[in-house]
Parts: structure tokens; sequence; C-alpha cells
């Protein structure tokens, strides 16, 4: 290394390390005032660990059994509805990347427009009616905006068309069909956009609590992110204080809870990120071309 | 080369073709349902957690049905509740927060028209209760002439919004009662905020805060003005916005002083209610202006937060300010509170039509209905003391009513039915109420819906404005005042004023 | 003679060329068969519920339907454009969206060649990892946290700024510093979950090219401005043409959280003007037309910067 690289390797250091720390202290606030008591919670000033310390927050969220239903049919979704979107978005996606698809241009235009133009929400719920999702829990992995992410998906297309024709050449050669080629070519190579578009998918499913809320009805389908939501109420809007002063204040919902609810939100999906951290190291070309 | 294009194009339109069948095919059905009759769909805030919660479960066998429930979120109740109804399916009982509400279904031919003789033939106790607070119950939400809804009054609506004063501060900086007047008043902010209250060396702490632009802010400064930033209505029924008066004009003037003396806490431009209630409870800010009830050691929402943190310190709880214009006026949000609206498939339906009216009949005089909805099972989830329920600890508070189904969902008139009040609250919280309002006078409330205000839905966005630039010196009042209200009646507000006018004055004049 | 010639060619070539479509769609049967599913779905869940978007053009009451609501034509976007204050409102909604494109499109692209080049793979992990924790926390979250952070009277940043001989500034409720705010807090949330995709990217890149530049003599700087950069681009172009499908959106939850009166002439954007109006009652088919007056925008703009782009070299949307 040269003297240059040895000064920005040390700015670099410092400069991630500072950013770091900034990114890291909204996390860090939320687990202290979990674990805070109520008095603790409202305390202003920085929180970087309780100086009073409970559990209640984290009892209070375990007391009922739902949590445990919202988790269980949330992995569901999260798992099932990755996996679905992910066969389905490469099958969707591998043909519109080849150049000899015929009418390719109007099939892409064909998705792109519904990214822009859509029915709306009513007819979309009479839609999920006629279909038969209504109060199930298929509607969570086959519902819109689901399944196929059209963003992901033309990701996805434009990542398998940087992908050298000839390594599909060779294979063709060999009498493989599209399908094969597709899944035992251009899938392995394209494991870090795979992990990337998951990940993306993981994560909506995880997070999506609307759905649920508009389509389900049974409770025993309900997922995580509506229990929690159950246990915070935002009062950041005006209308809502004037309901809070109507039960009397026996409403009050400590900002431990909410803390607590938001820990146990996210910490489950943030588990998820550094065993796909694999999938993002280079080298998986070496040997391919080659070859 | 015509012939290719046109070619080209046949296989574009058997395409689109294809794509009009099924647009057509999935848009011509869209039929509604009426359910089963023997279901009544229920729709109130804090649903049970699951459809199966003892409450429930006994309240179905008490009246014979079964409930459906829809649920929505309270954090976006009215959007939600907007969401689920306007696919069309409407459920059976609902309520609302607001004439507003009730207007806005009603136009939509969501609801079923409820007449003000049915309420009195299936609830006559409990419309005579309504009469009793106040004769003119029925006309605020009137569509058309028709009526929609069953009212609720929330007494403890009628308790006034009072300045709650840090005991200890007061102390401190001389004064061993709170101040009266609004000179008296001035002088404690001043005090609070350069005499180091708290005694901790720093020059930490303000005087008081607030919650934006919002009609409750400094509240008790704009009652001792005589006046609240809200739509107000005098004895002759002549309906005007608070904020156009000169004496909102004199008390932006004077919280502007009080600013750019550094009295006020800067950040309320961008505080919440809570953020500003949390300020009183951590000892940032000597004074909250509030409904006095949240002041009520055991159940509010301030005192008991407060009390945990300073359990040595006591709230200071003071009666209005005595001002230019007025004495003992107090801000309120009144008794007139929601409404219960029926879904517009009850048109067919009489019988189900009068079984839910029998239902919230009893619901509301009831003693076993009341006391299951509202509390739960006696001995399971609350025991008796002196005549009143007291919760099980597991279940004291309102968001945890709702794992045992009790609560504001099915207890929809919790609070809010006259006939049951002495369930409401202990001896000691009765009296606690009873001393905030002595002596005090509520400004009146007024409540309206007019079809100017969707016109103009936007028209409290120019208020806002003006409002926080006056106050915080921005713009300067009096050579402003003239185009803020000129720019505010263009908004919308001339046209919304008029037509109040024109619906409510006969309604709203003392005879 | 001539004209018979010529009539009876172009029908042999309509045939052939009638022929090589179907043929075409044959020589690939399995491709489209690949295809279908996804396609049928769009059809069902996209186009199926499409007729809905005429409520835009309709006064929607739910009694009547969509189908039986009354037809306004142009009425709401007339409305929309010619309501008070809706050229500050477009202002501000083009002007933060610009700023959000300029520096938050920008920044994880920096911060991902950034992070490409850190030595230590423990490092390099960890620090990816907590790069991405905010994007976890919604604005209504982070709105409280900024609260407490920029407050003007004991928040940290103004407690540096003091020490360096500065006065506080009201980063939330100044106008001055409001856009700024919305800005950097935007890209303090995202910068490390937007990294991803690069990360992505940059590791597909052939490292056999980097070990010829070194051979070459190309240093580090000069490897990532002719090998690195040219090799996401492609990733760069395509996710701009997306990114500009959303002019108009600047932000409404993390403005709805942040924004107050003092900063409505510099913050307010169509999003929460929407909002605003929608809280009054049932205006479904205003806040769709807006919606559709958005999106129309939208598509345009991407189907000019998709020309753009694709004009430069790089593959575009279609």
């Amino acid at each position: 290394m040269t003297v240059g690289e040895k000064v920005f390797q040390v700015f670099l250091i410092v400069f991630i390390v500072f950013l770091c720390v900034m990114m890291l202290y909204p996390f860090i606030h939320m687990l202290a005032v979990s674990f805070s008591t109520p008095t603790e919670a409202i305390r202003p000033g920085l929180h970087l660990f309780p100086l009073e310390f409970s559990l209640d927050a984290y009892k209070n969220a375990f007391s009922s059994n739902q949590i445990w239903v919202g988790f269980g049919n949330t992995i569901f979704r999260t798992v099932v509805g990755t996996i679905l979107a992910l066969v389905f978005m490469s099958l969707t996606a591998y043909p519109l990347s080849k150049k000899y698809l015929p009418h390719r241009t109007f099939f892409t235009l064909l998705i792109v427009f519904t990214m822009f133009f859509q029915g709306g929400l009513i007819p979309t719920y009479l839609l999920i009616k006629e279909v038969g999702l209504m109060d199930s829990r298929l509607v969570y992995v086959l519902a819109p905006p689901f399944f196929i992410s059209t963003f992901s998906l033309l990701i996805l297309r434009n990542f398998f068309m940087q992908i050298p024709a000839e390594l599909e050449e060779s294979a063709k050669m060999d009498g493989a069909s599209d399908i094969k080629i597709l899944f035992s070519i251009i899938l392995p190579l394209s494991k870090p956009i795979l992990a990337t578009v998951g990940l993306w998918m993981a994560v909506n499913q995880w997070n999506s609590w609307f759905d649920g809320l508009l389509y389900i009805q049974d409770t025993d389908k309900m997922v995580l992110q509506t229990y929690l939501r159950r246990l915070v109420i935002e009062n950041n809007t005006q209308e809502m204080q004037a309901m809070m002063d109507q039960t009397g204040g026996q409403d009050v919902v400590p900002e431990s809870i909410k803390a607590a609810t938001i820990m146990l939100a996210t910490i489950p999906i943030l588990v998820v990120y550094p065993f796909l951290q694999k999938y993002f190291t280079k080298g998986i070309f070496i040997g391919s071309v080659k070859g | 080369m015509k012939r290719l294009r046109w070619l080209k194009r046949k296989s574009y339109f058997a395409m689109i073709a294809s794509l009009i069948l099924i647009f057509g095919v999935l848009a011509a059905c869209s039929k509604k349902t009426d359910g089963d009759p023997g279901v009544i769909s229920w729709l109130s805030f804090n649903p049970p957690e699951t459809n199966d919660s003892p409450v429930q479960k006994e309240l179905e066998e008490l009246f014979d049905v079964k409930f459906e429930n829809i649920r929505v979120e309270r954090n976006d109740y009215r959007g939600q509740i907007n969401m689920k109804i306007s696919t069309g399916d409407v459920p059976d009982v609902i309520y609302l927060d607001g004439p507003g509400d009730v207007d806005d279904l009603a136009r939509q031919g969501v609801l079923t028209e409820i007449s003000i003789e049915e309420i009195e033939e299936f609830m006559p106790e409990y419309a005579d209760s309504l009469r009793e607070m106040d004769p003119n119950i029925f006309e605020y939400a009137l569509v058309d002439g028709k009526n929609y809804g069953i009212p609720l009054m929330w007494p403890t609506g009628d308790l006034p919004f009072l300045p709650g004063y840090n005991g200890d501060w007061l102390k401190k900086i001389g004064y061993d009662e709170a101040p009266k007047t609004l000179e008296e008043f001035e002088d404690v902010l001043r005090k609070f905020r350069n005499n180091d209250p708290d005694g901790n060396g720093k020059k930490d702490t303000y005087g008081i805060s607030g919650q934006g632009a919002n009609d409750r802010s400094f509240s008790a400064v704009f009652a001792a003005h005589g006046v609240k930033a809200n739509w107000m209505v005098d004895n002759d029924g002549k309906i005007y916005h608070g904020l156009t008066t000169q004496g909102a004009k004199e008390t932006l003037k004077l919280l502007n002083k009080w600013y750019e003396e550094d009295l006020i806490d800067p950040e309320f431009v961008t505080k919440n209610p809570t953020d500003a209630h949390n300020d009183f409870i951590n000892q940032r800010v000597g004074i909250r202006d509030w409904q006095s009830f949240q002041f009520e050691p055991r159940l509010g929402i301030i005192a008991p937060q407060f009390y945990a943190a300073n359990p040595d310190t006591e709230i200071i709880i003071g009666k209005p300010l005595e001002g230019p214009y007025a004495k003992n006026v107090a801000y309120a949000y009144g008794a007139r509170n929601g409404y219960i609206v029926f879904g517009a498939q009850l048109e067919d339906h009489e019988e189900k039509k009068e079984k839910i009216l029998e239902i919230l009949n009893a619901l509301a005089t009831d003693e076993e209905a009341y006391l299951l909805s509202v509390y739960g099972i006696e001995g399971e989830h609350y025991e008796m003391k002196d005549g009143v329920p007291m919760m099980n600890a597991e279940y004291s508070s309102e968001a945890t009513k709702y794992k045992i189904g009790a609560g504001t969902f099915y207890g929809m008139f919790g609070q809010k039915s006259k006939l049951m009040e002495k369930y409401d609250h202990s001896k000691e919280t009765l009296k606690f109420m009873e001393e905030r309002v002595e002596g005090v006078e509520n400004i009146r409330t007024f409540i309206g819906v007019v079809p100017a205000q969707d016109k103009y839905p936007d028209m409290q966005k120019v208020a806002d404005e003006y409002y926080i630039n006056f106050v915080t010196g921005k713009l300067d009042i009096d050579e402003n005042w003239d185009k803020f209200i000129s720019d505010w009646e263009k908004a919308g507000l001339k046209e919304i004023t008029k037509e109040f006018n024109d619906k409510y004055s006969e309604t709203y004049k003392i005879k | 003679m001539k004209l018979t010639l010529s009539k009876s060619r172009t029908k042999v070539n309509t045939k052939a060329k009638k022929q090589s479509i179907w043929s075409e769609y044959k020589k690939h049967k399995l491709l489209l068969l690949m295809l279908l599913p996804g396609l049928i779905w769009y059809l069902i869940f996209y186009y199926g519920p499409l007729y809905g978007i005429q409520i835009a053009f309709k006064n929607y009451r739910i009694a009547d339907g969509i189908t039986g609501s009354e037809w306004v034509g142009l009425d709401h976007f007339i409305r929309m454009f010619s309501t008070d204050g809706f050229t500050e409102i477009l202002g501000n909604t083009l002007i933060i969206s610009f700023y959000h494109i300029l520096f938050g499109f920008t920044a994880p692209i920096i911060l991902a060649l950034l992070l490409n080049e850190i030595r230590s793979n423990v490092f390099k992990r960890v620090s990816q990892s907590i790069s991405y924790l905010p994007h976890f926390f919604s604005w209504v979250i982070l709105g409280g946290i900024l609260d407490v952070l920029l407050s003007p009277t004991n928040g940290v940043v103004n407690h540096l700024i003091q020490l360096i001989g500065l006065d506080p500034i009201y980063f939330l409720g100044d106008p001055k510093y409001f856009r700024f705010t919305l800005v950097t807090s935007a890209i303090w949330k995202e910068i490390g979950w937007g990294t991803i995709i690069y990360l992505a990217a940059l590791s597909s890149v052939d490292s056999h090219l980097y070990e010829a530049a070194i051979v070459d003599g190309a240093n580090r700087w000069k490897q990532t401005l002719h090998i690195t950069i040219p090799s996401i681009m492609p990733v760069i172009a395509i996710l701009f043409i997306l990114r500009i499908g959303n002019i108009l959106d600047a932000g409404f939850d993390q403005v709805l959280n942040l924004y107050n009166p003092a900063v409505y002439s510099v913050g307010d954007i169509i999003d929460t003007y929407v909002y605003r109006v929608g809280i009054n009652g049932m205006q479904y088919s205003y806040t769709t037309a807006v919606g559709l007056f958005k999106n129309v925008v939208g598509f345009t703009m991407i189907l000019i910067a998709n020309y753009a782009i694709k004009k430069s070299g790089q593959e575009g949307l279609f």
C-alpha cells in the first residue's frame, strides 16, 4: 500500500465508525427504553441504558397467547411468501431478459404500467373477495404487493441481462432447455441479487400488517405486527389525544411498552441479514467464464 | 408494408381483447352480501383480542345473538372505517366520533335512518336521560332533517380545562397558592423560567409549553380573554370562530410577548399533547393547562405519571385566570360525544334493527349488561368496592380490557350513560370532579356539519400558519391581522361561518 | 402486370410474416410458458381492478358503487390545480424530491464503494449490519428520537453546535433548515439499507479485471474509476429510472411525522395535503385523482429517463 492508500484507510475507518455510532443510537435508545420503568421511559435526554430497569414491558407483550399465533403466521408468510416470490419472479424475469422473446417490449410495458396505474383499494378489495382469498392465509402470499414485486422483477431482469451469453450458449448447444438453463446456470450465478431481492421481500412480508387488517377476520390468522400494533397507540395525532382523554387516562401506553413492541417487531428479521452476507462475497465468477 | 403493420396490430388487438374480457368478467361481479341475520357485525374501538373472549360469550348468551367483530385500529379509526366500508361491506353497528362522521356516512348512502321516535320507543329511559342533559340533543346530527345516530354523552367532558402547577416550584418562588389573575400568571411564568425553581443550578426550566397551533394550547390564557381558538357560539345563536375575535388577537399578542421574553418553551411548535404532558411530568415545565380530570391522582393521564416520577411534589390545580374580558371562564370539550349508527342493510331487516336497539338499550340502562360490557365478569375481572367496580390489577388499563372483551367495544356506553353513572366513579373521584367544576363557566361548545367544510377541507392550514407565526413573532400581529382574517375568509372561513349560522343559529339560541 | 405481381408478393410476404410470428412463439414456447403464470397474475390482480381508476373522474358514492357513481370529468383535477396554495405545495414536492434524488440517491452508492474498500472482513460485515438498522424504524419512532436529538434547548446536536460557538438551530421548526433536516435524516435512515443492492452488484464484478488492472499499474482509485463504477453502472441506471418514476413522492411518512405549521411553507407536500383533505371525509375520488396525477407525471418521467439512459449506452427499462 502506498502512503496515500494508508491515509485513506485510516480516514475510512474513522468515518465508518462515526457513521456506525450514529446509526446505532436509535436502536440502543429503543432497547434501553424497552427495559425501563414507565417513569424512566419518559425521562428526557439520551437513553443509552435504563437507569431504572424493568421487564414489565416484555412481560406485557408475552402475557397473551396471541403473540405466538402472530409469530407463527408471520413466519409462515415470510418464508412461504419469499420462496414463492423468488421462484415466480425468476420464472418471469428470465424470459423478459431475452432480447429474442417475441413482443418483449409489449410484455415489459404491460408489467411496468401496473407500477403507475392501479385500480385502487376498493376494486382490489372486491377482487380479493371474488377470487376467494378473504380470510385466508393465502392472501398474505398471493395478493399484491407480494408474490411479484415489479421493482424487484425489473432489477432481476436487468441482472440476468448482464450475464454473458457465452455461458448459456454452450449449454444450449448441448440441448439444454430454457428452464434447465435458468435453474442450473443463471440462478446459481445470481446469488447476490437473489439474496437482495429475497431480503427485500422477506422484510416486506415481515413488516406487513395492513392486509391482515383489511382481509382477515379470524384472529387465528393474525400476524405479529397486527398484534404488536394493538399494544401501542401512536398518539402522535391531535385527534388521538381527545380520544385518550375520553377514556380517562387509563389508556396511557407507557413508552416502555411501545419500545418493547418495536424491539419484538424488528429484532427477529434483523438477525436474518448476517446469514445472507455470505452471498455477497466476491468472486462468484471465478472459473465460470474460463470454463 | 401496410399489411405488415396491420398484422402486428392484429396480435396486439387479440391481447387487448382478452384483457378487456378479463376486465369485464371481474368488474361485473360485486354483490353485496347481507350476511346471516342472526349475526350482528359490530364496530367500535378496542375490539376484543380474540373472537371467543369471555365477555363476548356472556353477552351472546345474554342476548341470544352472535357477534361478528369488525376490527380497525385506534390510530387511524376514521380512515380505516372509511376503507372498510368503501367497498360496500358495512357493519350493522358502528360507533362514530361526531356529527361530521354521521353526515359523511349518511350522504354516502351506507347508513339506515334511525328515527327519533324509534329511539324513544326502544330506549325510552336513555332518551330521557339525554334530554335531561341537553334538550336539543337530537338536533345536532340531523342530515337533511333525518336522524341516523343514537347520541352519546360524556359527562366528564364538561370538566373544564384548568392550569395545573408544580406545587414545589410555586412555593419556591414565593406563592402559597395558585395565581388568580393574568398578571400573577405572567409573574409565575417569569419566575419559573428565571429563578431556577427546580434548584439544580441550571436555567433549564420553562413556565409553560403547548402543542402547536392546536385549540387546546394555552387554553387558560385564551379563556382569560373569554375565548377559545375554535368555533364558538353565543347565547343568541351567533356562531363565529374564536380566533377572529379581539380577545384572541390580544391573547396572541400576549403569547408573543412571552415568547420573545423566552418564558414559553419555544419547542411547543413541534410538540404533541403527550410531549407537553411529559414536560410537566419531568419537571421541565411548571404549568400544564389541560382537561382537569387528567389531574385526578388515581385515574388521569397526567397525575398518576407525575406522582410516580415525583412522589413528594403536589400538583396544585388552579382556577381559571382573571383577565381583561373574563373571570371564571374555561375551555371544555363539552359533554356531547359520539354516535351509534346502523348499516344501510338493516333497512330491510326491521326485526334485526329492533333487536339491536333492544341490545343497546340494555347496554345503556341495564345494570347486568352495562357492568358486563364495560368491566367484565364480577369476581373474575373486577371486584365491587363501595358499589363501584374496581378492576383487578392486570385489567386496570383500558389497553388491557380488550383481552377479556370488555371495554369500549361492546361497552360503548361506559361512562356515557347518566343512568349508570353511579358505577363510573368512586366517591373520591366524584368529589374531585365537583371541586373542579365549582364556580367555573365553560365556553359553549359548538359542533356542526355543513357542505362548505367539504369544499374547503384545508381551511385550518391558513389559521395554523398565522397562529404560529404570530406567537413566534415571525409576523407582526398588528400589521398582519387584517390580512390574516381576509386570507382565512378566502380559504373558506367566510362561507363556512355563513352556512353554520344559517343551519344552526336557531338550534343554539338559548330560549 | 406490375400491379398484380406486387399484390401477390405482398400476399406471400404477409403470409410469411404471419407464419413467422407464430413460429417465433412456437420456437420460444417454453420461454413464453415460463412467463405465463406471472402474466396471468398481473392480469388478475392488477388489470382486473384497473376499472376502479375511473373514480378519479367521478364522484364516488359507496351506495352507488363504482359504476353507478356520477361522472364529473376533470372536476377533481381542476379543483386540485385551483386550490389556494397548490403551487406552493407542488413546488415543495418537486424541490424536496429533487434534493432526495440528488443526495439521497447518490449517498448509498458512495457508501457502498467505501464499504467495498474495507480490508477487514469482520469490520466490513459488522459495519454493514449496523448501517441498515435505522431503516427498520418507522418515522413515528425516528421522529420522536429526532425531536430529542435536535432539540434547540437541550438536544445533543445543538449542544455540539454551541460548543463551537454558534447559536442553536431549531432544525424542525425553522423554515430555513427544515428541508435540510428532511434530506439529511432521510439519508441517515436509508443509506445503509440502500447499499445492499450495490454491494450485491459489486460482488459480481469479475476479480480478473482487477488483477489485470494491477498488472497494468493502476492504483486503487484508478481501479475504482475504470472498473468498479462502470461495472455497477447498469444497476445504477435502472435504479435511477425507477427512482425518477417516484418524482412526486417527497417522503410522505417522514414529512407527516416531522412537519408542523411553522414549516408548512417549505415542507407541505402533495401527499400531506391529500392526507389532511382525507381526514375531512370520504374524499375518495379527489384523492384518487391526485394519485392519478402523480402517477401520470411519474410514468412520463420514466419514459423520458429511460430514453435518456438508453441514449447514453446503458440498458434501460425497455
